[in-house]
């Protein structure tokens, strides 16, 4: 897939990071890490739904077979993942710009 | 600014670290389960029309027919192996990759410790060291050489046009990648199907059972024999030793017991061929039949395609990471194998001293060639083997430090020698005529193998070829050899003219099924791994019909008779005292077919398991000795030989003859638990995948057929494919293998044929004359310039 041929796949967390600092999240009163979180959970798990839906075969049953897990659980875990690298990242760039205030102003609304 | 980002940041930076990894079967989730790159990208399987740019000279045509059956339209024959090495690796770079892996004993690379021992015995048997020598060897050959290198670079360039995202599932599951194809992986691809083919043999217990039996006993229940004419009732003729040189073979010889490895190879894989020349065909033309039993993988050991180019035009079946085609037809010849099943694994004991720096020959120490393997162990660190070669081959005891008797065994294989069988492909994929293949399987050496031949001026043969060692005594290669005697060590090998083959013959056919070739007293004596009820099947079949058709080959093929049940019933029916039960009647009126929905097919397997049972008590207290006991020489006992003390069971006080075994055993069956069940419930082929992941591979497939019929299969080994082909003046073949082209798990192609095959159905094969004919009837097209 064209980008990651040349980049880690990890790379995604570098831009994501850069706008956490750059976007005024602040300004709009919005929970960063949950905003990343929902984000990245969205684009795994609907990317992944997208590609199982135009492609013929059908494989990710047995991978999560192979791997001990339940079928069902697997799309789950897909966006569980894609949502903590991008919470995570879109909350360390926010941070890094508005670490200061961060205690009193965002972490009630994370709830 | 606060230093607080670094608490999400640190957690980000360790869970990208966690999921950059593999933990247990789990491969790094990161990457696998990342939608853009990751294994739902592998769901990806259709081929669509496409061109690339490549090294190939001229314009490069591949055409998939509707079973993804690659047709490659070529200028010469080295865009085409480039072109087969491109296609094959596109369809299959997993598989290929992984029996070069296996082969030269490097799984640890890849799974880690755990496959340690299994890597340690490959270089201990010599494997990859052989291929390396093998493959300096028939570098020499420009023709070979040229097909190699053109064949390399096609799977290279498949593999360089891979990114993550496209990599075969396994690699994402197993988190590696492919390294570049060599040479040597084509060669080692080589061994690993030798290996399967030649690697069986019984030198040990044979040793041990000789010295505890006494050569008398020994003699008569493993004998060497010819199978007597069926015109003279079935039975066997023992050729008996008369010689007992093997006066070596005592407890004193036997005494350190040896630490040679079990090899899981399997005596049952062998084939059966037959052609039909054109009197006896109904057509007029020659019929050429060809089915290898091997053991049944995932993706399957087959891939189907057809070679086209200036100098040939040949359709069948290759062997992925091998140029060329091993079973198939031209324009002009087909030709089918099956396997020689010679012995031509020996082991001969040495005498050792210094840790395995000298051995004893002819009372001179002369010191050991020492090679050391590095076995790399993923996430760990290389562990630095030394394998001692004495002039028989690798030694393959341990060495055990501080032991003051030091003794080792040196495994001679033929497959160690370098030999080209790679050129007796490549040359009878073109070969026009008798004259051409002749001369191209004279190249072939390891393992035996019969070739059957057919052309469409309706000339007909089969050839025993190989290397097979002249025994200086009857017995050689039986038992376990002295490897301090000269007179022991044979290295030559028989003369071309002595190997057995059968030309245009009176009877207007010629069949090998891994039967003993040498059929005279006069033929060279030869000890081997023979069966010989599905041969005298097909020739039973064979002479019985005026005429022959296609479909009496496909009935052939799929005959699921019991030639052992078709032999016995008769005889002991006789031996039963009668009106016993109304078993006995269905047992005489019973076409003796192993088909899977069959109740009495599963008594009669009952009824005879009892039977080998009650008669070889004697033997069980020797059953960590473990020997093939023959069927026939039982059958051949019960019928000529029924008083034989083996027939007295030790449980009782009575003596026993075969009747009253027969007898017992019927009455054993009659109470067995599974006497209700169908003969399918119990005969379950499993077809594993290579890794031996159950999620990729087809399990418990219900069954009719059986070892002793041409339908020859059990447990996870059976007929790989079945070809026939029509020698008319464009040949017409029809075929079916076990499996798909794909390799791709997720692809309807990865096990397309196997309905077809479980049910006897066969796929009219697509030759074509030339690329207008493929266009036609192309499904996709890759142009390659």
């Amino acid at each position: 897939m064209g980008l990651f041929d040349f980049l880690p796949w990890w790379s995604f967390s570098v831009p994501v990071f850069l706008l956490g600092m750059l976007l005024p999240l602040k300004k709009w009163k919005v929970s960063p890490f949950l905003w990343g979180f929902i984000a990245g959970f969205m684009a795994w798990l609907l990317s992944t739904i997208y590609f199982e839906l135009i492609y013929d075969g059908e494989i990710m049953k047995s991978v999560a077979n192979v791997m001990k897990v339940k079928p069902y659980l697997l799309h789950p875990a897909i966006g569980l993942i894609g949502g903590l690298l991008t919470g995570l990242g879109l909350y360390s760039g926010y941070l890094l710009r508005n670490g200061r205030e961060i205690l009193e102003l965002e972490l009630p609304k994370i709830k | 600014m606060s230093v607080k980002f670094l608490f999400p940041l640190v957690a980000l930076i360790m869970l990208l670290i966690v999921l950059d990894r593999k933990v247990f079967m789990v491969p790094p989730l990161g990457t696998f389960l990342n939608p853009f790159i990751g294994v739902v990208q592998n769901e990806h399987t259709s081929n669509r029309n496409k061109k690339v740019n490549l090294e190939v000279s001229q314009k490069t045509e591949i055409v998939f027919d509707d079973r993804a059956v690659p047709h490659i339209f070529a200028g010469n024959q080295k865009d085409m192996f480039f072109a087969q090495g491109y296609v094959c690796a596109s369809d299959r770079l997993w598989q290929m990759d992984f029996m070069s892996y296996i082969s030269a004993g490097r799984l640890s690379e890849i799974f880690g410790k755990k496959f340690y021992v299994h890597d340690v015995i490959k270089r201990r048997e010599g494997m990859s060291n052989a291929a390396l020598r093998t493959l300096k060897y028939i570098e020499n050959d420009q023709e070979t050489k040229r097909a190699l290198d053109s064949y390399t670079a096609g799977v290279n360039a498949w593999i360089k046009s891979l990114s993550y995202a496209d990599l075969p599932v396994e690699y994402k599951l197993m988190d590696y990648t492919p390294e570049p194809w060599t040479n040597l992986k084509t060669v080692l691809i080589m061994k690993y199907v030798s290996a399967d083919l030649s690697g069986y043999e019984e030198d040990v217990p044979a040793s041990f059972l000789e010295t505890v039996l006494g050569s008398e006993e020994y003699n008569k229940l493993f004998p060497n024999y010819y199978v007597k004419k069926r015109k003279e009732g079935f039975g066997i003729q023992r050729i008996l030793d008369s010689l007992p040189v093997n006066e070596y073979i005592n407890s004193s010889f036997l005494e350190s017991s040896p630490e040679i490895p079990t090899g899981d190879f399997n005596p049952n894989v062998g084939s059966n061929s037959w052609v039909v020349g054109p009197k006896k065909s109904k057509s007029g033309f020659a019929l050429l039949c060809s089915d290898p039993h091997l053991n049944l993988s995932f993706p399957s050991i087959w891939y189907e395609l057809q070679l086209k180019s200036d100098e040939q035009n040949v359709y069948g079946y290759s062997i992925p990471g091998v140029p060329g085609v091993i079973i198939g037809f031209n324009d002009n010849i087909s030709w089918g194998l099956t396997n020689g099943s010679d012995d031509v694994r020996d082991y001969y004991k040495l005498e050792v001293k210094d840790n395995y720096s000298y051995y004893k020959y002819d009372g001179k120490w002369i010191k050991t060639d020492s090679i050391i393997e590095e076995i790399k162990i993923r996430d760990d660190t290389s562990f630095l083997d030394i394998v001692y070669y004495s002039k028989h081959g690798p030694i393959l005891s341990d060495s055990r430090a501080g032991d003051p008797e030091l003794k080792g065994y040196a495994l001679n294989w033929t497959l160690h020698d370098p030999s080209n069988e790679i050129l007796t492909f490549i040359r009878l994929n073109k070969a026009k005529d008798y004259t051409q293949f002749k001369k191209a399987i004279e190249y072939y050496k390891c393992p035996s193998q019969n070739f059957s031949y057919a052309d469409v001026t309706g000339n007909i043969a089969v050839h025993h070829q190989g290397k097979i060692l002249a025994k200086k005594w009857k017995n050689q290669g039986k038992f376990i050899m002295d490897g301090t005697r000269s007179d022991q060590f044979s290295t030559d090998a028989l003369p071309l003219d002595k190997l057995p083959y059968t030309y245009n013959p009176d009877e207007g056919y010629v069949y090998s099924a891994n039967n003993n070739p040498y059929k005279s007293p006069n033929s060279p004596i030869i000890y081997g791994h023979y069966k010989e009820f599905r041969a005298d099947k097909i020739d039973s079949w064979l002479s019985a019909k005026e005429k022959l058709s296609i479909d009496d080959m496909k009935t052939m093929q799929m005959d699921n008779t019991n030639r052992l049940a078709e032999v016995a019933i008769p005889v002991f029916l006789q031996k039963m005292p009668s009106g016993e039960s109304k078993h006995l009647q269905e047992f005489a009126h019973w076409d003796y077919k192993y088909n899977k929905d069959s109740r009495i097919a599963q008594l009669f397997e009952i009824w005879w398991t009892k039977i080998k049972i009650n008669t070889w008590d004697e033997l069980l207290r020797y059953k960590s000795h473990k020997m093939r006991l023959d069927d026939l020489v039982l059958l051949d006992m019960i019928c000529n030989d029924p008083d034989n003390k083996y027939f007295d069971l030790l449980s009782s006080e009575k003596t026993e003859n075969a009747s009253d075994i027969i007898d017992i055993s019927f009455n054993q069956m009659l109470k067995d638990t599974t006497t209700g069940s169908n003969w399918g419930n119990l005969n379950k082929i499993n077809i594993m995948h290579l890794s031996n992941l159950k999620e990729f591979s087809k399990t418990g497939i219900p069954l009719g057929g059986h070892p002793q019929a041409l339908n020859s299969l059990s447990k996870k080994w059976g007929p790989s494919l079945r070809m026939i082909v029509e020698m008319s003046d464009k040949p017409k073949g029809y075929a079916v293998y076990a499996g798909g082209q794909s390799g791709n798990p997720s692809s309807d192609e990865y096990d397309r044929f196997i309905d077809a095959w479980e049910n006897g159905r066969y796929y009219e094969l697509k030759f074509f004359s030339n690329i207008d004919e493929g266009n036609a009837q192309a499904k996709y097209k890759w142009s390659l310039q």
